[in-house]
């Protein structure tokens, strides 16, 4: 569905009020936070992949400044790094690791733990085994690389915005219901009770969230 | 990334306000600095800051939105963290000791300065390895590993807030329930009370 038929679909399901929700207001404060919210609840909906070539001398990287596979900038579409692989697994055809000639899993660290293993981690260069995060967006390789070395990183994504009416959200076909009934449930929030309370029950409802107490 | 706007639109939204003057926006931008404080408070915005280490100088100051600093390196080198206390029994005169830095400190600092002991003899280079807007050559210079507050730069609604979507979405509830919960004629309790638990999803 684009975003001109989500549009429809949730002002058909809050009565066709269009004075009270301007389809701007259904895009900005429903549509928009609703598929996020849906990634965020499950984010296996939206596992992406992105190749980066670490330079040696540079070897802190910003994902926010890495080009993701449709060729625009992530930005803050990552939510958190699941997986770091050496070479580039990106399509079925993988390019192993020139250097070392592997497709290899790098296991997570964290600076404390490194701070702690020894004190030149930094300038430690060699075979390359574990990946370090600072935050959600810094990482970094140790050992550090020999040469340009490209790895490809395994994220949650957040989808990206929808923004013209032939937009569509990146998720599967299947899901674009789902982001209508949950952006309907925010939408509601703003008439307060019972209103509001109905609508967060909706949202809970086609999360599947009961169990979890979200709903009480 | 979204532009501060339209936070502030989506804010109204909820609140059903219409009033477009310059005053309520900057109240509504005030209030939406305090809400992304909250998150720079539990060190939700790290950052990576490199800083031209200058020869027999010992103190440097970051920016003002440094919130904690957790890692200090120099010369990509681990620098330990050291009390002034630990300093005083180590070291005499240790504010005024050149050698090969080893330790930082904050102590009786403001809290976005650092110093380094021993006092660097050199002086790093500040040109960049490759032209980079991010990093610098980290041979003989400092490297902090720091959380801040963005919510400095966050004024006009013509900014763009550096965040994490799912933070700004987070931050709208926040924003949008401080301002139901007022205690003034347009108070909301039930909205503020729905954008709580709308928190929650958010935080889970």
């Amino acid at each position: 569905m684009t975003l001109g038929d989500l549009q429809n679909l949730v002002a058909l399901k809050l009565g066709e009020q269009s004075l009270f929700y301007p389809p701007e207001e259904i895009t900005r404060s429903g549509l928009n936070p609703a598929q996020r919210l849906l990634c965020l609840t499950y984010p296996r909906i939206l596992q992406q992949r992105a190749t980066i070539t670490v330079d040696p001398d540079l070897p802190i990287i910003d994902l926010r400044q890495v080009t993701g596979t449709d060729g625009v900038i992530l930005g803050s579409r990552i939510r958190s790094v699941r997986r770091v692989v050496m070479g580039n697994v990106l399509t079925d055809a993988p390019v192993h690791n020139a250097v070392t000639d592997e497709l290899f899993e790098l296991r997570g660290t964290s600076v404390a733990a490194l701070s702690k293993r020894a004190n030149d981690w930094m300038s430690q260069r060699g075979l390359i085994r574990h990946y370090w995060k600072w935050g959600t967006y810094w990482i970094g390789l140790y050992k550090r690389p020999i040469t340009a070395t490209t790895i490809t990183v395994i994220y949650d994504g957040v989808p990206a915005q929808l923004v013209f009416d032939g937009d569509e959200p990146q998720v599967q076909d299947v899901y674009h219901r789902v982001i209508a009934e949950i952006a309907t449930g925010l939408l509601l929030v703003k008439e307060g009770n019972p209103q509001g309370e109905r609508g967060l029950q909706r949202i809970a409802a086609v999360l599947a969230l009961q169990q979890q107490g979200v709903a009480a | 990334m979204t532009l501060l706007l339209e936070q502030v639109d989506r804010i109204r939204d909820i609140l059903q306000d219409t009033d477009t003057s310059a005053t309520n926006i900057s109240k509504i931008v005030t209030a939406h600095q305090e809400s992304l404080q909250y998150l720079a408070r539990k060190d939700q915005f790290p950052q990576i800051q490199w800083v031209n280490a200058i020869a027999l100088q010992g103190r440097y100051v970051l920016p003002d939105p440094v919130v904690t600093i957790s890692h200090v390196l120099y010369n990509e080198r681990v620098l330990r963290y050291a009390s002034e206390t630990m300093l005083d029994r180590k070291y005499h005169g240790w504010e005024d000791l050149p050698g090969e830095p080893k330790y930082w400190t904050t102590d009786n600092q403001s809290p976005n300065t650092i110093r380094i002991i021993p006092t660097p003899k050199r002086t790093g280079s500040a040109i960049p390895v490759v032209p980079s807007p991010l990093f610098q050559n980290m041979v003989d210079n400092i490297v902090v590993f720091h959380t801040e507050d963005v919510s400095s730069d966050m004024a006009d609604v013509s900014d763009t807030l550096p965040t994490l979507f799912d933070w700004d979405d987070l931050l709208v509830y926040k924003t949008a329930r401080m301002f139901a919960e007022r205690e003034t004629e347009t108070q909301n309790l039930p909205v503020a009370q729905l954008c709580g638990r709308l928190e929650t999803l958010w935080e889970r």
